[in-house]
């Protein structure tokens, strides 16, 4: 019987080692085949590629369109880029794509590109390095696009206290995580005039990288659960819109950029202990217009950022609602509403390089004493809004154990009615009357998980 | 005679447990407390929509440091004092003092703790439950509870009812603000800053700032910028529920320690 | 038997109990008399247990009250001056309350009110009862514990002279029971002919025994009062002894 056992056992082997080859085999000779066509087709051909695993690499030197059929999977050999883009006008449509190389200094990608003018579009990208890799290849579209990285079946990134994660020192990119053994979703160097829409990117290192990439269009994406959800450097111009910045450990830093404008987007849930909803460092000339930045860490910060225009924005119940440095001026902040967080605004100074009324216009405070006797919806006196911890945060971070305290309300309650000189704040001339349906909808502190969660958004007082 | 036919403890205590209880259904004082928990309670249904489960445990805590704590905390004295005049009658009994003040102190915990549970009731019953308001809730039982001992303890060591008050609500007053001021204004002191831990502890062992802190971190999950802080700050924000029921537990005990010194001194003079 | 030896207690720097010695007999009602501040409540208060004295011993039936305190009161039922209860429970409810913390059953409390006149206010919270109500509820109470050793302080303040003729009556009783009786007054006219011992303490420390049917001769302010009538207060009076 034994002797059987050891038969059974040695032809199943057989029996699966022959299945695994002859797949390879097949899928070997797909590639074979597709590379066959692409090097026959004529320049701006369309290949429907039928359903199948397509072994790679594959290089696309001649501008061709590659539309994959449902189940058309094209197949990495785990050392290179799984689709190299080496021409213009390439289109690479619905295929999913997988198995690119690992190695982080050769840019290893799912779909590497260097050819001007490619579109990338419906195609889902998962097991790979980078998801799509932009080098020095102006005007490409990437639309509508599904990249998952490694961590994306990990589930939501993980809350702070939960884990009792203990980040980095690090005041920008303080988050150290096994994000830095992964690529980016998108990730784009050097080269001007994309434009990103509707794809949906988790579990990468970053979501999208910008570095001396400019004049793009980037909308109605989702990224979630990555370290920064934009990580963006050197790159001018750009616009971003409807975006969704959710789950990130470290939110959305943009740096040494001008000429930007951010409307309608959300940065959410943010929540590592440096984790920021919004992060401009030496972002000059630049809109932030009505975008959401809600149950972050730090929502909106900026440093060093001069002439940046923040209208109508909701900065909601996040620990700290806004954050300016020192080193920021001509900055407009008018229209927004802050509701709901512990800290509305954190300043080391008066702020008095920045406006806080813009053509009669301040903003919305929570807990605000406004006095509106001509009902034109603007408060008639100055509202302070002072930052009792103020540098504390830093040299004695212990202090935010007081957040919200009721010692700590009464303070800035006192403050901000008899506005003491010496105390760093921000005063706004003119405040905003009820912000008609500014808490509706609204949720606030966010939970880990996909959702936005928590709401102390009409509780905190002054 | 039946002169040696004493009851047990536990007879005594029970004794004193249904005259609290008989005591309270008439106490005015109840009721209103009661009213309040259950406007708090209902305050998170103001909340539109989805956001109800969100905020109710926000609201819980406003509602608990603001309102019930004070609440339950004259709730105490005004049992104390109730027995004010009988003060005389009681400290000649032989069953001394201390199952007597164990019976009516269970009875004022299951007052404040069942009404505190009124608290979340509201928002349950809409629909917007779950295990963080519970534990909210919890929380707010526990405050609730420490409250109303130390009222007691208050009531039985001032038992002038005009003089009680007065400690008592300073006493709420100084654990409300006067901690957190005090804290904050030794927070820029050189010694402070070398040593956090110290700093902590003080504001550890605050029952409403255990509270918050439990609500702030573990039930609404703030981000929180200060884990950096050292192990105990990271330990407190991490394991804040733990610590508030250790420390309401504690706080429990020596509120009820302090009672029963406080009633068991004569009544000279 | 209450045995009271050198008995201090100080207020401050005001001492109120300088060297008190008492011997309190079973089988008899013994008054304990003197004026207002000579030390009476505060006697009472030390051998009923409400105030440890500074110095002295406080035996009862034999039980020294610091050292062996339960069993001395429970064989003690005091009475304290102005009686006063919690004002939200009924009549009912103090009594039994008592009755339970006495290890008495709730079933002797009705015969109890019922002594004492208070059957039908049982439904009644005690904060609203007239004071001699309040003092007859004192009285049920105290009547309840039945013990060996009973302590009054001005037992009838408050009273009609009815319920206190009624009271008298009961203590005379509970003598002949062979319990201790020991009654602090400073209204002498209602108690004399009626008690069969009487103490004299003033500023603090005993001063002898007074004859109780004779207490007129020896205080002849008390004026002409049958039982029942008015009561003249001793502080009126003069001491002659």
């Amino acid at each position: 019987m034994l002797a059987q056992g050891g038969t059974v056992k040695r032809i199943c082997l057989l029996l699966f080692c022959a299945v695994t080859m002859t797949v390879n085999v097949f899928a070997s000779s797909s590639g074979d085949v597709l590379r066959a066509r692409i090097l026959a087709a004529e320049p701006g051909a369309t290949l429907v590629v039928e359903a199948g695993v397509y072994a790679g690499p594959f290089v696309i030197d001649k501008p061709v369109h590659l539309h994959g059929q449902p189940g058309a999977i094209l197949r990495g050999d785990g050392l290179t880029h799984v689709v190299a883009v080496r021409a213009p006008d390439v289109e690479l449509a619905g295929f999913e794509v997988r198995g690119s190389g690992r190695d982080l200094s050769r840019d290893h990608a799912a779909i590497h590109i260097t050819g001007a003018r490619a579109v990338i579009r419906r195609n889902r990208i998962v097991d790979s390095l980078h998801g799509i890799y932009v080098r020095k290849a102006d005007e490409c579209r990437f639309e509508d696009n599904v990249i998952r990285g490694d961590a994306a079946s990990a589930g939501p990134v993980a809350d702070p206290l939960s884990t009792a994660l203990k980040p980095e020192m690090g005041e920008v990119c303080g988050v150290d995580a096994p994000e830095d053994r992964r690529g980016n979703g998108i990730h784009l160097w050097n080269s001007v005039g994309h434009t990103i829409t509707g794809n949906d990117i988790a579990g990468t290192r970053d979501g999208i990288y910008f570095s001396f990439a400019d004049s793009t269009v980037v909308k109605r994406n989702t990224i979630s659960r990555v370290r920064y959800g934009l990580h963006y450097m050197y790159s001018d111009d750009n616009t971003f819109e409807k975006n969704t910045f959710m789950n990130n450990a470290a939110g959305a830093a943009l740096m040494n950029s001008k000429g930007l404008v951010l409307r309608g987007n959300r940065f959410g849930s943010n929540r590592s202990h440096r984790a920021y909803g919004l992060l401009f460092q030496s972002v000059d000339d630049t809109r932030v217009e009505e975008n959401v930045i809600e149950g972050n860490t730090l929502g909106f910060y900026l440093e060093n950022s001069n002439n940046v225009v923040v209208r109508a924005n909701r900065l909601v119940g996040n620990y700290v609602g806004l954050r300016v440095s020192d080193s920021t001026g001509g900055s407009r902040f008018s229209e927004n509403v802050f509701r709901g967080n512990i800290h509305p605004v954190e300043t080391s100074g008066g702020n008095q390089a920045n406006a806080w009324t813009v053509d009669g216009r301040g903003n919305h405070w929570d807990g605000a004493l406004v006095l509106d006797l001509n009902r034109d919806g603007v408060g008639d006196v100055a509202h302070r809004e002072p930052d009792l911890f103020g540098t504390w945060r830093r040299s004695f971070p212990a202090i935010g154990l007081l957040s919200s305290s009721p010692g700590e309300r009464l303070l800035r309650l006192i403050h901000s009615r008899l506005a003491l000189s010496g105390l760093p704040g921000v005063t706004d001339p003119h405040p905003l009357v009820a912000s008609g349906g500014a808490t509706a909808n609204t949720p606030s502190h966010s939970k880990t998980g996909d959702k936005i969660a928590a709401a102390p958004s009409t509780a905190v007082s002054p | 005679m039946n002169t040696l036919a004493l009851p047990s403890r536990r007879g005594v205590a029970c004794a004193a447990l249904r005259r609290e209880w008989l005591s309270h259904r008439l106490n005015r004082f109840l009721y209103a407390h009661l009213a309040l928990v259950l406007t708090a309670g209902a305050l998170p249904l103001l909340t539109p929509g989805d956001a109800l489960a969100r905020g109710a445990a926000w609201w819980l805590l406003h509602a608990v440091l603001y309102a019930v704590s004070l609440s339950s905390l004259l709730l105490g004295l005004s049992s104390a004092h109730a027995e004010a005049d009988e003060f005389v009658w009681l400290l000649g009994q032989p069953a001394g003092v201390g199952p007597w003040l164990g019976g009516k102190a269970l009875a004022l915990i299951v007052l404040t703790g069942a009404s505190s549970a009124l608290l979340g009731l509201p928002t349950l019953l809409m629909g917007g439950g779950s295990p963080e308001l519970m534990l909210a809730t919890a929380g707010a039982a526990g405050v609730a509870v420490v409250c109303s001992l130390a009222g007691l303890a208050v009531g039985f060591w001032i038992r002038d009812s005009v003089r009680g008050l007065i400690a008592a609500v300073a006493m709420w007053l100084v654990l409300l603000f006067g901690m957190d001021i005090l804290l904050l204004a030794l927070a820029g002191a050189p010694a402070v800053q070398a040593n956090p831990d110290w700093w902590i502890v003080a504001l550890m062992l605050n029952p409403f700032d255990a509270y918050r802190v439990t609500v702030l971190f573990a039930v609404e999950r703030a981000a929180f910028s200060g884990l950096n802080a050292g192990w105990l700050a990271g330990w407190w924000a991490t394991n804040a529920p733990l610590w508030l029921a250790v420390l309401t537990f504690v706080w429990s005990g020596l509120a009820l320690l302090a009672a029963w010194l406080g009633a068991r001194r004569r009544v000279d003079g | 038997m209450i045995l009271v030896r050198d008995l201090k207690k100080s207020f401050g720097s005001r001492h109120v109990l300088t060297s008190l010695d008492l011997a309190v007999e079973p089988g008899v009602v013994t008054l304990l008399v003197g004026s207002n501040g000579a030390g009476k409540t505060t006697a009472l208060r030390v051998i009923a247990g409400l105030s440890d004295p500074d110095g002295g011993t406080v035996t009862i039936e034999g039980h020294d009250l610091r050292r062996e305190r339960k069993a001395a009161l429970a064989r003690l039922s005091f009475l304290p001056q102005a009686p006063r209860f919690h004002p939200r429970l009924t009549v009912l409810q103090v009594a039994e309350f008592y009755a339970r913390l006495r290890g008495r059953p709730t079933d002797a409390v009705p015969a109890a009110l019922d002594a004492w006149g208070m059957c039908e206010f049982e439904r009644v919270p005690t904060g609203k009862l007239s004071g001699g109500l309040r003092q007859r509820l004192a009285l049920a109470v105290f009547s309840l514990a039945d013990a060996p050793v009973l302590l009054l302080d001005e037992p009838g303040l408050s009273l009609d002279p009815e319920w206190r003729q009624s009271l008298q009556h009961f203590l005379r009783h509970e003598a002949r029971r062979g319990r201790t009786v020991l009654v602090a007054t400073h209204l002498l006219g209602e108690w004399e002919r009626r008690a069969d011992r009487c103490l004299l303490i003033e500023q603090g420390r005993s001063q002898g025994e007074l004859p109780p049917d004779r207490l007129r001769e020896h205080f002849p302010r008390l004026g002409r009062e049958d039982d029942g009538g008015p009561v003249t207060p001793i502080e009126s009076c003069a001491f002659t002894s």
